[in-house]
This record gives C-alpha cells, sequence and structure tokens, in this order.
C-alpha cells in the first residue's frame, strides 16, 4: 500500500496515519489524538481550505499545509 | 474545619467550565496567575465538615509548556501543589483526553478521574468499566454528567479520600529510553538546591527538550549540567527521533494498550452520521461567517448608539424619528440619567466648586465608565453564546482562507472580531493562537482595528463635521484602519516567514453544536464584565477625576474655574505645535492636543474633554469654537484612530508579550501611520474637497 500526503485523500475515505514530518504542529497533533497508527476519516476535503477529519468521535479542522505532512495509508475510500 | 484544595483540570471541550459552574454555583473569585494574564477560578464549597477550595485551571490539551496555559497550569500542580487534582476525561473521547490524565499522573498521585458526558455515551452505546479503570489507573474514577448532575456526590467523596491517602506519582514505563531516564534522574537527585518537583518527571521533561525545565537545571546543576546534555545526546542517537515525539507516542500506546482494551465497549455500531453540506462548503461558511459577525456588530452598534440606522434616517430626511432612536438607545439613556441626577445636585447646592465637582468631575467619571457597560454586556453574552454553543470554532475555519491572504489563520477571527468591541479582550483572547509568531504579530496589530470607544469618538466628529464628509467618515476611517491592519499584517507575515519560516495554518477541534446553555453564557458575561469594571472601570474613573482636578488647578497650584490658566492647557500649549501636519495650529489648537494626551488614557474621554475644554454644550459648538476646518477634523478623526493603543490595551500588550519591547514598537508603528495617514488625508482633502 503506497503512502499519500492527507490532503490529496477524497472525502468520505477512512485511513491510518503513518508518519508525520515537521515539527511545531506534531505535538499539538498528538495530544488531539493524531499519531502514527490512528484511524482517521475524512469528512471535507474540496481541494482548498482546511481539511475537515474525524477522529474517534470528535472532529477537528486541520490547515492544508499541515495536513501535507500527514502521510497515510488509504484502507477504504 | 479542615481545608482541602482541589485543582480541575481538563482539555477543552470536555465540559469542565460546565462541572466548575455546577459546584461554585455562581460563587467565583477570579484572581491571576502570578506574571500572567492567565485566570484562575476560585470558588469554595462547604461537603461534610471539609472546606473544599476548587480552583479551574485553563483548558490545556496537555502539560508539554507549549502555550502560556500549559505553563500556568502546570506550575500550578508543581508549586501551589493542591492536595487533590481533579482530572477531567470525556467518555466519547477516551483514548485522547487520557493523554491529559496521565500527564497530571506522572506529577502527583494524588487524582481523581471524573469521566464527562456519561449520559450522552450511555445513549450512544459506549459502555465503560470504570471499575477495571480505576484498578489499571491506580486513582478513583467517577462518571459524572454535570449538566443532570449525576455523579457529583461521589466525587466530592473520592476528592475527600485520596485527600487524606499518600499516593505515588504513576510511572509509565518508556522502553529504549529508560537507562537514560534513571541516569538523569541520578544526577537530579543528587543536586541539592532543586525545587522539590517528582525527579523521575524532570528527568522525563530535560529529555524532552523542555525549555521551562533546562533553565531549572541548567541553573541549579551549573557544573554537572554538561553530564546531562551529553546524557541526551546520546539519548536522540541512540532513539533516531525526536524525543517528545518518542514519549507523546509511548504515552498513546500504554493508553490503548494497558488502560483503555477490554474496558471501553462500544454496543452499537456507529451509525452513519449526516453532514449538514452548508456547514462544510467553505465559501459558503466564509460567507456566512463574514455576514454574521457583520449583522452582529450593527446590531450592537444600533442598541448602543443607533449608528448606522441614525444615519440612514437622516438620509431618508427622518431627522425627527432619528433623534428619538438616539434618544433611546443605550448611550442616550445613561446620558438622560446623568442630566437628571446633575440638575438634582445643582438645585441641591446651587452653582458652587463641590457641586461642580460632584456633576463634572464623579458623575463624569461614573457616566464614562457606564457608557460602555450595557455594550461590553451585549457584546460578552454574544460571545458567550457563540462560544458555547459551538459557532465560533465555525467560524474559524469559515474564515480561514480569508485570513490567510492577509497573513494570519482562522485562530485570528476571535482577536479580531473582539478588538472591534474593545482591544483589550482582543489582544488577551490572542492565547488561543496556537502558533506563537502569529499570536505575537497579532498582539502587536490588533490595536490598528477601531474600537467601540474610537466610534464614540468618531461619531461625534461626524457629527461636528455634517454634510455628506460626516456622513461618510466613520465607514471611510474603518476602511482605513482595516486596510492598514491588513497591509501590516501581511507585510509582518513576510517579514517573519522569511526569517523564521513561519507559516499560517489553522488546527481546532470542532465541538458538536447544541444551544447554549444559558448558565454558562451568564457565567462568561458576568465574569468579563466584572473584569472590565475592575480594570477598566477604576482607570477610567480615576482618570476622569485626575483630569478634571488638572483643568481646575493652574499653575500656581490654586483652584481656577477657567481652563485656559489650567496646568494641563500651559502642558498641552508646549505640545501644540506637534498638531501642524493635520491643519490644526493656532491659538487654541492646545485643546485638541490636550484632548489627544487624555484620549490616551481612554479613547472615548477626547470627546467630553474636547467639551469641557472648550466650554462648549454641544460637539458641533465645541468644533466650531476651536476653528476647525474640514480637511483637519478628517485628518483628526483618522489620527485619532490610529495614533497610539489607549493605556489599558499598552497594559495588555505588555502582559501577554512579556517584553516592553513590543508595546514601544506597537505605539511607535501606530504614531507614525497615524502622522502619515493624518497628513496624507489633510492635503488631498485640502485639494479634492
Amino acid at each position: 500500500m503506497e503512502a499519500v500526503s492527507l490532503d490529496s485523500v477524497r472525502e468520505g475515505a477512512r485511513v491510518t496515519v503513518l508518519q508525520i514530518n515537521g515539527d511545531g504542529w506534531v505535538r499539538r497533533l498528538y495530544q488531539m489524538g493524531v499519531l502514527p497508527g490512528s484511524k482517521l476519516e475524512v469528512v471535507f476535503n474540496r481541494g482548498f481550505g482546511p481539511l475537515i477529519v474525524r477522529v474517534g468521535d470528535t472532529e477537528i479542522s486541520i490547515g492544508r499545509g499541515i495536513a501535507r505532512k500527514i502521510l497515510v495509508r488509504v484502507d477504504e475510500s | 474545619m479542615k481545608k482541602i484544595t482541589v485543582a480541575l483540570v481538563g482539555q477543552p471541550n470536555v465540559g469542565k467550565s460546565t462541572l466548575f459552574n455546577i459546584i461554585a454555583r455562581g460563587n467565583a473569585i477570579v484572581s491571576n496567575w502570578p506574571g500572567t494574564t492567565v485566570e484562575i477560578n476560585k470558588s469554595t464549597v462547604v461537603h461534610n465538615e471539609y472546606e473544599l477550595e476548587f480552583f479551574d485551571l485553563p483548558g490545556i490539551y496537555g502539560l508539554t509548556g507549549v502555550t502560556l496555559e500549559e505553563r500556568v497550569a502546570r506550575s500550578f500542580l508543581l508549586e501551589a501543589r493542591p492536595d487533590v487534582a481533579v482530572v477531567l476525561v470525556d467518555s466519547l473521547n477516551l483514548e485522547r483526553t487520557l493523554i491529559l490524565a496521565l500527564e497530571v499522573l506522572e506529577i502527583t498521585g494524588k487524582v481523581v478521574i471524573a469521566v464527562t458526558k456519561t449520559d450522552v455515551a450511555h445513549s450512544k452505546g459506549v459502555h465503560i468499566n470504570y471499575e477495571l479503570l480505576e484498578k489499571r489507573l491506580g486513582a478513583p474514577v467517577v462518571p459524572v454528567s454535570a449538566i443532570k448532575k449525576i455523579g457529583l456526590d461521589r466525587l466530592f467523596e473520592a476528592i475527600l479520600r485520596i485527600s487524606n491517602e499518600d499516593r505515588r506519582p504513576l510511572t509509565i514505563s518508556y522502553g529504549e529510553l529508560e537507562p537514560f531516564i534513571s541516569s538523569v534522574e541520578q544526577i537530579i537527585r543528587e543536586a541539592r538546591n532543586l525545587p522539590s518537583y517528582p525527579a523521575r518527571w524532570l528527568a522525563i521533561k530535560y529529555l524532552e527538550g523542555d525549555p521551562e525545565v533546562e533553565e531549572i537545571l541548567s541553573k541549579s546543576l551549573a557544573d554537572r549540567y554538561k553530564e546531562l546534555e551529553e546524557i541526551r545526546g546520546e539519548c536522540k542517537r541512540r532513539i533516531g527521533e525526536d524525543i517528545a515525539v518518542f514519549v507523546s507516542k509511548k504515552k498513546i500506546s500504554y493508553i490503548q494498550e494497558s488502560i483503555v482494551k477490554g474496558a471501553v465497549v462500544r454496543a452499537v455500531v456507529e451509525e452513519k452520521r449526516k453532514t449538514s453540506s452548508v456547514l462544510y462548503n467553505p465559501v459558503a461558511v466564509a460567507t456566512l461567517s463574514v455576514l454574521f459577525i457583520f449583522a452582529l456588530f450593527i446590531g450592537v452598534f444600533i442598541v448602543n448608539t443607533g449608528y448606522p440606522l441614525t444615519a440612514i434616517l437622516v438620509r431618508a430626511g427622518q431627522s425627527e424619528l432619528a433623534s428619538k432612536i438616539e434618544e433611546y438607545t443605550l448611550s442616550g439613556l445613561v446620558e438622560k440619567l446623568f442630566d437628571y441626577i446633575s440638575s438634582i445636585v445643582y438645585g441641591r447646592l446651587g452653582e458652587t466648586t463641590l457641586a461642580l465637582f460632584i456633576t463634572e468631575g464623579l458623575l463624569g467619571g461614573v457616566a464614562a465608565v457606564l457608557v460602555f457597560l450595557p455594550l461590553i454586556v451585549i457584546v460578552m453574552a454574544v460571545l458567550g453564546a457563540l462560544e458555547d454553543s459551538g459557532i465560533l470554532p465555525r467560524l474559524a475555519i469559515g474564515t480561514h482562507a480569508i485570513l490567510q491572504k492577509i497573513g494570519l489563520s482562522g485562530h485570528a477571527i476571535l482577536p479580531v472580531t473582539l478588538s472591534l468591541g474593545c482591544n483589550v479582550p482582543g489582544v488577551l483572547s490572542t492565547r488561543a493562537v496556537p502558533s506563537a509568531g502569529e499570536r505575537l504579530r497579532l498582539i502587536m496589530l490588533t490595536p490598528f482595528i477601531p474600537c467601540q470607544a474610537r466610534l464614540v469618538v468618531l461619531l461625534a466628529l461626524a457629527t461636528g463635521i455634517g454634510g455628506i464628509a460626516g456622513s461618510v467618515l466613520v465607514p471611510f476611517v474603518y476602511l482605513v484602519s482595516f486596510a492598514v491592519f491588513a497591509t501590516l499584517s501581511y507585510a509582518s507575515y513576510k517579514l517573519a516567514s522569511k526569517k523564521r519560516r513561519e507559516e499560517v495554518e489553522l488546527l481546532l477541534e470542532i465541538p458538536p453544536l447544541h444551544r447554549p446553555y444559558a448558565r454558562v453564557v451568564w457565567w462568561f458575561t458576568w465574569h468579563n464584565v466584572k473584569h472590565f469594571l475592575a480594570k477598566a472601570g477604576t482607570i477610567i474613573f480615576a482618570v476622569s477625576i485626575i483630569s478634571w482636578g488638572l483643568q481646575h488647578v493652574s499653575t500656581n497650584l490654586s483652584f481656577t474655574s477657567d481652563i485656559n490658566n489650567s496646568i494641563i492647557a500651559s502642558g498641552s500649549q508646549k505640545l501644540s505645535f506637534l498638531l501642524k501636519p493635520l491643519g490644526i495650529s493656532g491659538e487654541s489648537s492646545w485643546i485638541t492636543a490636550y484632548a489627544l494626551i487624555t484620549g490616551f488614557l481612554a479613547k472615548e474621554l477626547v470627546i467630553s474633554a474636547l467639551m469641557t475644554a472648550t466650554g462648549a454644550s454641544s460637539i458641533q459648538e465645541a468644533v466650531s469654537s476651536l476653528g476647525l476646518t474640514v480637511p483637519s477634523l478628517i485628518a483628526l478623526a483618522l489620527f485619532i484612530a490610529l495614533y497610539v493603543p489607549c493605556l489599558p490595551t499598552l497594559a495588555a500588550i505588555y502582559m501577554e508579550s512579556r517584553k516592553a519591547r513590543y508595546a514601544i514598537i506597537t505605539i511607535v508603528l501606530m504614531i507614525a501611520t497615524a502622522y502619515v495617514l493624518g497628513a496624507l488625508a489633510y492635503l488631498l482633502a485640502n485639494i479634492f474637497l
């Protein structure tokens, strides 16, 4: 299975986080439950503006620049 | 009666404020953590012969010390050493919210875990084995539902029990990191003059690269600090990734494998939630957000001063209706009340110095505070409702794309919106902005956004100008101010992104929408209004009285009723040459200079200063007796909107940025902008008008 960046994943897909690059936002992402191994559902992604993903029972909004640094595996599209 | 101190700790949106409100029943005292503007609410409750002192710490995601709030919560736990820490975890997001619980448990073992929103979790088919969780965490676990007041008795019981027990902090195994932790811990234990923080906790935080812990250790270990650095260097090579990230991962897997596994059962398969498409459409949300904020403020403006409704009515030839409406706006009503009291005082005391002092000095001071009060109540109530209902984060998402164009993120929407009401809460609310660089830029630039105080002054000047120029003055000044804010924000972003590769990004939790709880909204409003009265209120009141005094004491220190002989007049005369670029010169130019000096203390005082110093009874009269031309008035209006942050705002900038440098940069930036644009406006207006 190949790794893709989160911002390129289509709406409605379920993904597993493989790796998060970068620095400043990593810890905050971890605190919010987005870390390698987490299962996410991409609730909203229209190709521009922030994405909305669901982690567990929470929805979080992730800026496109941050999403680009999150590598995921698509489990179900 | 035995006293027990209890700290309430929890992530944002876990229901902490709701629980605190239920426990406090509205009786809370707000205090600042020393040296910061971060507030901690305190409430004392008597339960079974015990006096429980609850401290509501700020909502935080972790204790990493990244944000000011995290540092405050952390030092509260380490230094104030509460008898019990109650950590709130969300039953719907157990794994994620347990991270904070682990971080607290690593500092102190005297913890009670309160699992919130259990009624909702139950209805969603989530079943939690609390006994098992309790055994695994080594701390009491109590299910509560604050809204339905379930589980509060058990929570109190657990708090009393834990307060009497001796409990050790939790030890989580960090695998390959362990040998390094024990080496560092060993050195820390041998040190003498360290604060009595848990040694293992200090060791882990040091390895993670926590700046605060580094500072403590480098100070007290002196020569042995080198050893620590060597251990950490070796550790980094062995682990092969950022140690803080490694530790976070370990914590998460500890929660998943050793705590939650088998203790939480989801009976029902989660139904696919319907997503309302409008709420997710970025263009629609952005448009709606902007319209919403715009409508909100127009509404608040109308209730407060009648503007812009009155201006429209005047244009439509309905001047009578306009003045009738103005009479019944909040400002109009306050004015009426004070005129009435003044007439009674004069009736009783006659035209004496005492009567003058009471009506102009004392009442004037009270009025200056009261004029703002209703407005702040409305703005705070609306914001409280926006925040509690979960609309605010959606506004941030909606406006993110627009704000990114001027070098800000959606997180900036709250500071920017609040600043339209008052810059002080605007500056304070930048705390929620996660990027330190963006936050600093916002702290320094939000004062460019015209607040309500400036609106009042602008409206008065617009009345003074009259005609078409008068009716477009307010929108014109707002437009220029926003343009300046946008330009400077974009320029500073470009500068910062070159230097530190700063990026403006959005990362926030979207809480579910619900109808705002009246109790929480009321609490938010009351809390902020009280704050305003205590801080800004006293400053405005004191300054009004002092400035009345300065107007009535002559240069040879005796009482004078003629302001031209006063100390303030002679002082302002020396400075009035500075106003030449705005076309304000001549004998009475000192009055404008004097009004601007008072305006530094609180902007709304500009008008009352102009009126009292000229002895005029209306703003038109004041303007004509000053001999100001229309171009000068336009330049003056622009200058007043931009020239300097008021004193309370400056105090907030200093407190939030913790450096006087940033307050000074803001002043210089604003004065320079005000001068250039004011002079330019004067030149252009002379040509075209």
